[in-house]
């Protein structure tokens, strides 16, 4: 146990609560009667990694076991890193204070594609070899889950199994299966080669792919693919009803609920949106009692609903009758991201005003209907500009709008659709009798790239090179010149990079190991960034960026993940894509079944 | 009708890492989990209102910490002090909880209790005619002359025992004493270091 050689650095160390663990609710287990103990990893930092409700729910789930302990462990940022690595302090648990390197497992919840050197850097600040073929013993067993795992082949050199889909119920059979072979002292490979057999698990060892001299794949052995996993009564998946309590600040330090998983929509460019397929809903009880045992047993006085798009959910005005009943009789805070302008209504406004008022964000991502077709946003200028008058009669004086750069069929009369609209906009708000007196408004724009991503429609899609990017980009700002709009934009470096390593294959491990090695580490923070080295590390490995960002890919074209299967049907994708190409939308599931291929499971 | 209370509390072990602004919310919410008839603002944002007596500083361990509450039910103060506890962690507990005697503003004086790695000298360091430490204000750097306000309790072993000026007005952090004491002897120092006491200015621990 480390806590006294923490003593001596963690004063040393900016905000050093983060590194030591012991909050409320936090799970503490005598060694002694645990027999499978599991890491759960997010690379990221605490202030990231807390606000996270998958970890939450595996955190707690696999803890509800007696004889299994989960501890929360986090990527040190580097005045950490240099102390842990200058005092022999290797990478622990936040609950026992141990070096995670004894642990049965190490699990990574891949979230985000650039935090994959992170994952290099904790197994290295943990004592142990980045490539899983130079760790022989059976423990510790790297794991890797969450949306980024749809895609884990720029990971495979790394890791040894993944999970498809819903960690809820696979994550107890693996742990079980562990414990099964930890007793009867099996090898590695022994277990391996068991977990192979439980569904949704994917032990990238035993796949083996062949490439052609275009270098796209030329094959991938065996043909057996892993399906992902899921729950299929939401009423019935676990749910935790405590939250670990941070001392210190984190970036969304609230309850948060889960109203419904999956989406209805389908908007073609949106991985979460197929991903998380099918669309299932927890019951108006379920979430209420849900939200009342998280806010008694965490203190929280912020909740907030999560989902992929809150006003789908079928009752969404009953439920928020009854939760803003309890809430506001608490002085609790009720957030509701995730609205989509269509569903938002005077009811809802209400409702969220009732507590306290937020901002308020929403996302046509393109500025015209041909666009917002394409890509199968179905909402038009209509439903934009109505729910942009509830919200200014209701007191709003500020928007935020996100819109997408570069999305497949864009010309340069779209992006003056975005300056038009958001004039339509302004000028709807001056038009106002009962307007909030006395306030300008203010809009702030949001331009994001499009990265196209895999299980996607658009995953045959080509991202634009940089300099039409920033053709676009100056070609908008340009003509968006008001004191009244603010304008923020993504990175093209950052954007081409995760839209390469979104659809990467096998052989960019040695890339993701070179850029690692060279000094890559905390990509996502802009100050850590280095473009340069990435780009280096990709030319040492004999390859570019613009083979897997920026090339379209033909659809019989094999994509790296074929040997996994989220449920939607390649066919469906395929249709979808060309819908697109002839600017034809479809319509949400709750209308009528695209047959995207789910079947059964599904009751919309 | 609110009643006012003054809760006792220790904050020891891994607590010690959390900082003031944190160690607030922490109470709130931990107030807010043990169910208690607690006064809360009625502004726009209503919350919780305590107020701590003494701030602690970071990385400093606190045994006889305190936080005034205001009470809007009847309550036993064993009942809040259970009820507390029950919502808190190891290393914050509460010890107690009774009706405030002295104001904040009578604070004095705090009794710190420091394990030192290397003592030696200790006495010799104090008996210098001057100890300067410098403090970093709003406008710049100034240089201050501590040596009057630190009164040395004890030295046995490893343990050093002092008592340092702390309130409203004047105040040394006994973290300073320690990085002079470790220039003086031209040495990296290791403290651990606890608050034991705080007094008020007529010499009475403050209850």
């Amino acid at each position: 146990m480390y806590k006294e050689k923490l003593d001596k650095i963690l004063l040393n160390v900016q905000k050093p609560a983060r590194y030591i663990g012991g909050e409320v609710n936090s799970v503490s287990k005598d060694k002694s009667k645990v027999d499978v103990r599991f890491a759960f990893c997010f690379p990221e930092t605490y202030d990231i990694g807390m606000s996270h409700l998958g970890m939450k729910i595996l955190y707690s789930l696999k803890n509800n076991v007696e004889n299994y302990w989960c501890e929360r462990v986090f990527m040190p940022l580097p005045d950490m890193a240099a102390e842990m690595r200058k005092n022999d302090i290797l990478l622990y648990g936040l609950e026992s204070l141990e070096p995670v390197r004894n642990f049965d497992f190490i699990g990574f919840t891949l979230q985000y594609e650039l935090t994959y050197t992170n994952i290099l850097a904790m197994l290295d600040l943990a004592g142990l070899p980045v490539l899983a073929s130079a760790r022989k013993n059976l423990n510790p067993i790297v794991v890797g889950g969450g949306p980024c795992a749809c895609n884990p082949e720029p990971l495979t050199d790394f890791f040894d199994l993944f999970v498809m889909g819903e960690g809820e119920e696979v994550n107890l059979e693996l742990m079980s299966l562990y414990e099964t072979c930890k007793s009867e002292k099996k090898s590695k490979s022994e277990f391996l080669e068991k977990a192979a057999q439980i569904d949704g698990i994917y032990v990238p060892l035993l796949y083996n792919v062949t490439y052609k001299t275009n270098n796209t794949i030329n094959k991938i052995t065996p043909e057996k693919t892993v399906k992902k996993r899921i729950v299929k009564e939401l009423d019935k998946a676990f749910t935790p009803d405590k939250f670990v309590v941070p001392f210190c600040e984190i970036v969304h330090d609230r309850a948060i609920s889960e109203i419904l998983r999956g989406c209805i929509r389908g908007c073609r460019f949106c991985q979460a949106g197929f991903i998380y397929r099918p669309y299932r809903e927890r019951s108006e009880d379920k979430i209420l009692g849900n939200i009342k045992s998280l806010c008694e047993n965490t203190g929280y006085d912020e909740v907030s609903l999560s989902s992929l798009s809150t006003g789908d959910y079928g009752k969404i005005e009953e439920l928020l009758v009854r939760l803003t009943n309890y809430t506001s009789s608490k002085n609790i805070n009720l957030s509701l991201p995730s609205m989509r302008i269509d569903s938002f209504n005077d009811e809802i406004l209400q409702q969220v005003k009732s507590v306290r008022k937020s901002g308020l964000t929403f996302a046509p991502e393109a500025g015209t209907q041909r666009l917002r077709d394409i890509i199968n946003k179905n909402i038009t200028e209509e439903d934009i500009l109505k729910g942009c008058k509830i919200a200014f009669e209701g007191g709003y004086t500020s928007v935020k709008l996100y819109f997408m750069l570069g999305l497949p069929g864009e010309t340069d009369d779209d992006l003056e659709g975005i300056k038009h609209l958001i004039d339509k906009i302004i000028d709807l708000y001056y038009a106002l009798p009962n307007r909030p007196k006395g306030k300008q408004i203010s809009v702030s724009v949001t331009l994001s790239t499009f990265i196209p991503k895999p299980f996607t429609p658009f995953e045959f899609e080509p991202q634009l090179s940089r300099e039409e990017i920033t053709r676009r980009r100056k070609f908008l700002l340009g003509i968006l010149k008001n004191k009244k709009v603010s304008i923020s934009w993504s990175d093209y470096d950052v954007s081409v990079l995760e839209a390469a390593l979104a659809r990467g294959d096998r052989r960019l491990g040695q890339v993701i190991m070179r850029a690692w090695k060279s000094g890559c580490e905390l990509d996502g923070w802009e100050e850590h960034f280095d473009f340069e080295k990435w780009e280096k590390a990709f030319a040492d490995c004999g390859t570019d960026m613009t083979f897997y960002a920026n090339r379209r890919r033909e659809y019989d074209e094999i994509p790296p993940w074929a040997m996994l299967d989220m449920l939607v049907s390649r066919e469906f994708l395929i249709a979808e894509n060309k819908r697109a190409v002839s600017g034809i939308t479809t319509p949400s599931c709750r209308e009528k079944c695209a047959g995207c291929g789910i079947g059964g499971v599904c009751n919309e | 009708m609110s009643k006012p209370m003054r809760v006792f509390f220790r904050k020891t072990g891994r607590a010690k890492y959390i900082s003031h602004l944190d160690l607030q919310r922490t109470m709130q919410r931990a107030l807010k989990r043990a169910t208690l008839p607690v006064w809360e603002t009625e502004g726009f944002n209503p919350h919780i209102y305590l107020t701590f007596a003494l701030p602690l500083s970071l990385g400093i361990e606190g045994v006889c910490e305190s936080f005034d509450i205001k009470m809007t039910g009847e309550i036993s103060t064993d009942e809040i002090r259970a009820h507390l506890n029950a919502a808190l962690t190891e290393d914050l507990k509460i010890i107690c909880v009774a009706e405030p005697v002295y104001r904040h503003t009578e604070i004095q004086k705090a009794e710190y209790e420091i394990l030192l790695n290397e003592t030696d000298k200790f006495t010799e360091f104090l008996n210098q005619n001057e100890i300067i430490i410098k403090k970093k204000t709003k406008k710049g750097e100034i240089q201050t002359d501590i040596k009057p306000l630190i009164e040395l309790r004890a030295v046995e072993g490893e343990k050093i025992t002092l008592l340092l000026p702390a309130g409203t007005g004047l105040n040394v952090n006994p973290i300073q004493v320690i990085s002079a004491f470790g220039a003086f002897r031209g040495a990296e120092l290791q403290a651990d270091v606890t608050r034991t006491a705080v007094f008020c200015a007529d010499g009475k621990a403050f209850i």
